[in-house]
């Protein structure tokens, strides 16, 4: 278990490497530099001019040369300086990591948990009129993207309840309720498509393992339903649901980008958009460094949570 | 009769509401598409920056509503006969944010600062022709120019003045900006917003009115829109036409127009076929329809213009001069023909995809074109591509928006000129040359007018730009918000002036 656990940080790390050479290549590679942007179009420039701002921001070095140096410096816990402003990367990170984390987290819980009883409710009223009604919805929640959820939500909350706050960011400490009413239709246009295909998922594996021979053993031994369910059923169900709810964290993270967007919030994924638009290359490295280094950390996570869930997987 | 009288008594009520004087205090809530990236006003570019700094910072002059320049940091001045000397009397008692006094070192400073290489500044070429700086005591400063320059006055509105010793103290302008003007900078949150708040040793008297400007970045288009009228937001400046048609109608919610100095426009590069053929240049201004445009892209909500905005009144030729501006496919496609080009021409239109009119100006201009025998295709870029092929002149055509200048010279030259510094199109006339010079060399305004009336009229309908559409200039506002002016610049100035209404 714990050379598994070395051996997948070992690749953790490749991983990262792999990453941190390709973003900072990508960005470089796209047309059109962080001088030529910051100067704009319709402006009045020279080349000597142009020359000047790119020593002055260090972009005129070689690319291996500017590899190292941020490398290095990423090493030494550094991730280097915004090209646009001089503020610290950390620091541009850190402000804005806490309010996608919260974002993702919360849709992912709220998303999960409401998941598990769908499924199993559907599951077992297979063919109703209910199930249909249900099923009909989650095909809705799967296909409807989250930004237009979200844009739907702020009419209608603004239709049905003007005074309610939906657009914009208030800091926790500040005032509690108005951060997470503000963060309530986010939440929602975020879980509401992950909880769609979880529970389609759920009841799928379920009717499956119900149809298997071991529960009707399990039935006819003379268990109860419930015990059935939950210590047979559901058990085996998880597994497959564990790993969609660990990719789909990463997808969380992409749909928060947008998201974000929609209702103005200041997270990590208003951050890189800006970032790449400005060719804004240290903080694009890092902040796409960063949220890679998060995907696989989850992706080791349900990993491990295999083993817990069952028992027949092993780590060699 | 006792309820009419009740009825009467309210809108008495109301009535002396609407009249009353200018209320002191209250926050602006103002909802903007981007942040800045940087607030330096010396290296910005980007309108989303100007929207904030404006009311940071302050020039020697200022350009208001009819585009007439005012004093601002400059009380007054005098230009010397030959046009080669102008003297500022600087306003006494102003102070920067930081407490620091205002005078002549640091105008003697921003100067030096804007015309180092090292700042990089877009607006240095602007000062090309002063020769010397110089303080004449601690209120008074002389620019000495090396010829004649008439926009000179104008061109001082856009230097925004900084502090010396901040400067030179390796202040970060680029984060902390420290002005003289209404607002000073009290919180910037990234992503979030700029708070602004009243600059309390303001020199206007009782100026401002308001006791914080609070610029919430929101990028989404419908979530502004929800947001100003549900009455989140005052205040939305400088907004598409599209978003103007939806608002119209909306309660609570009012409109501020104004004629733009900008303007959409095709440019052609005339190094490249077919556009290198003056006469193909003048096909395509045959083929386009502009009141078309206006009905189509602006929602009627402008006028077609030449390469004066309509709003630089007395110098703007009306387009009745220019022969081109009436639209005929058939005379176009005669020109084509004259031009070696029977069956019509193919080249690519670049856009930028972020601006939605020159999206749907490119579209409409594409449909108009065809006719005619300009088979167009569009390349839809994302902003920092184009400006890449833009400045390395790699297109056949591009639409775009352009800004113009309050005075005539500031836009003709830097465009039109031989190697001018936005002439990507690598249009190079002698005699428009020549016309330039002498436009901004001569110092009288009857000459001045002459000149530029003979160059719009070649540059119209076979300069190496099709001059399109001037868009209003719409703001939205709640309806209490009292006070403000747009102004074709598109400054903010009047933020100074407005007022929250209970």
């Amino acid at each position: 278990m714990l050379t598994y656990i070395l051996r997948r940080f070992l690749d953790l790390v490749l991983v990262l490497f792999g990453v941190s050479v390709l973003v900072f290549l990508m960005i470089r590679l796209i047309p059109g530099d962080a001088v030529q942007i910051m100067l704009g179009a319709n402006t009045e420039i020279t080349p000597d001019r142009l020359q000047a701002l790119r020593e002055k921001l260090g972009l005129n070095k070689p690319l291996p040369v500017q590899y190292w140096d941020w490398l290095t410096g990423v090493l030494r816990g550094d991730l280097g300086q915004s090209v646009w402003t001089g503020a610290p990367i950390r620091d541009e990170i850190l402000a804005r990591l806490p309010l996608t984390l919260e974002l993702t987290a919360l849709s992912l819980i709220l998303g999960v948990i409401l998941s598990i009883p769908i499924g199993i409710l559907t599951a077992y009223w297979r063919n109703s009129t209910g199930e249909y009604l249900v099923r009909l919805a989650a095909i809705a929640g799967v296909t409807v993207p989250s930004f237009w959820l979200g844009t739907l939500f702020i009419y209608l909350s603004f239709r049905l309840w003007p005074t309610f706050p939906t657009i914009g960011y208030v800091p926790l400490t500040q005032d509690p309720v108005g951060h997470f009413s503000r963060l309530l239709f986010p939440i929602l246009a975020l879980s509401l498509p992950l909880l769609a295909g979880l529970s389609r998922l759920l009841r799928s594996t379920l009717l499956d393992i119900l149809n298997q021979d071991y529960i009707r053993t399990a039935r006819a031994k003379g268990l109860s339903e419930r015990i059935v369910l939950y210590k047979h059923a559901l058990r085996n169900a998880l597994i497959p649901l564990v790993t969609v709810v660990g990719i789909q964290a990463g997808y969380l993270f992409g749909g928060a980008i947008v998201v974000e967007q929609v209702f103005a919030l200041p997270g990590m994924g208003r951050l890189i958009v800006g970032a790449i638009n400005e060719r804004n290359y240290p903080l694009v490295q890092g902040s796409i460094l960063l949220v890679t280094a998060g995907f696989v950390f989850i992706n080791l996570l349900v990993d491990l949570a295999y083993a817990y869930l069952d028992p027949r997987v092993e780590y060699a | 009769m006792r309820r009419m009288g009740w009825l009467f008594l309210a809108i008495l009520i109301g009535s002396l509401a609407g009249a009353q004087n200018p209320i002191r205090g209250g926050t602006l809530q103002i909802a903007v598409d981007s942040s800045p990236a940087g607030l330096d006003p010396h290296v910005a570019t980007a309108f989303a920056t100007f929207v904030v700094i404006g009311n940071i910072y302050e020039g020697l002059t200022e350009i208001d509503e009819g585009l007439r320049v005012r004093p601002a940091l400059a009380e007054s001045w005098k230009v010397s006969s030959d046009g080669l000397t102008y003297t500022f009397k600087l306003r006494s008692g102003v102070t920067f944010h930081n407490g620091q006094a205002f005078d002549a070192k640091d105008v003697l400073a921003t100067f030096n600062r804007v015309r180092d290489p090292k700042t990089g500044s877009p607006i240095a070429s602007r000062f090309n022709l002063v020769k010397e700086v110089r303080a004449n005591g601690p209120l008074e400063v002389v620019f000495e120019l090396s010829q004649p320059f008439s926009p000179f006055l104008s061109e001082l509105a856009g230097l925004s003045i900084v502090p010396a010793e901040y400067i030179a103290s390796g202040g970060d302008l680029q984060r902390r900006a420290v002005g003289t003007g209404p607002f000073q900078l009290k919180e910037w949150v990234p992503d979030t917003y700029i708070l602004l708040e009243r600059n309390s040793k303001y020199y206007r008297q009782g100026r401002p009115y308001l006791d914080a400007l609070k610029f919430n970045i929101v990028p989404d288009a419908a979530t502004r829109q929800i947001g100003i009228s549900s009455g989140t937001y005052h205040f939305l400046p400088n907004i598409d036409p599209s978003l103007a048609v939806t608002l119209k109608n909306a309660p609570g919610v009012k409109l501020y127009e104004s004629q733009d100095l900008s303007y959409s426009l095709l440019g052609m590069n005339v190094t490249r076929k077919p556009f290198d053929n003056p006469k193909v240049r003048e096909a395509l201004n045959y083929a386009v329809d502009r009141k078309a445009l206006v009905q189509a892209v602006y929602f009627g909500n402008g006028v077609p213009g030449g390469p004066l905005s309509p709003v630089l009144k007395g110098w703007a030729s009306s387009v009745s001069a220019f022969p081109c501006y009436n639209t005929n496919p058939q005379k176009a496609r005669e020109l084509l023909r004259q031009a070696g080009y029977p069956n019509g021409v193919d080249f690519t239109i670049l856009t930028l995809g972020s601006v939605k009119t020159v999206v749907d100006a490119a579209q409409v201009l594409q449909a108009q074109l065809a006719p005619a025998g300009f088979r167009a295709k569009i390349e839809i870029l994302e902003l920092g591509k184009f400006v890449q092929e833009w400045r390395n002149s790699n297109f056949d055509a591009f639409a775009s928006l352009n800004g113009g200048s309050v005075d005539p010279d500031g836009y003709l030259f830097r465009t039109f000129s031989t190697g001018g510094s936005t002439n990507v199109f690598k249009y190079s006339d002698p005699r428009v040359d020549q016309l330039l010079n002498q436009g901004r060399t001569a110092t009288s305004a009857d000459t001045r007018r002459k000149i530029y009336a003979e160059l719009q009229v070649k540059l119209a309908c076979q300069g190496p730009i099709a001059h399109l559409v001037y868009g209003t200039l719409f703001s939205a506002a709640r309806e209490n918000v009292q006070g403000f002016k747009p102004i074709p610049t598109r400054s903010l100035l009047y933020l100074r002036e407005t007022w929250l209404a209970r």
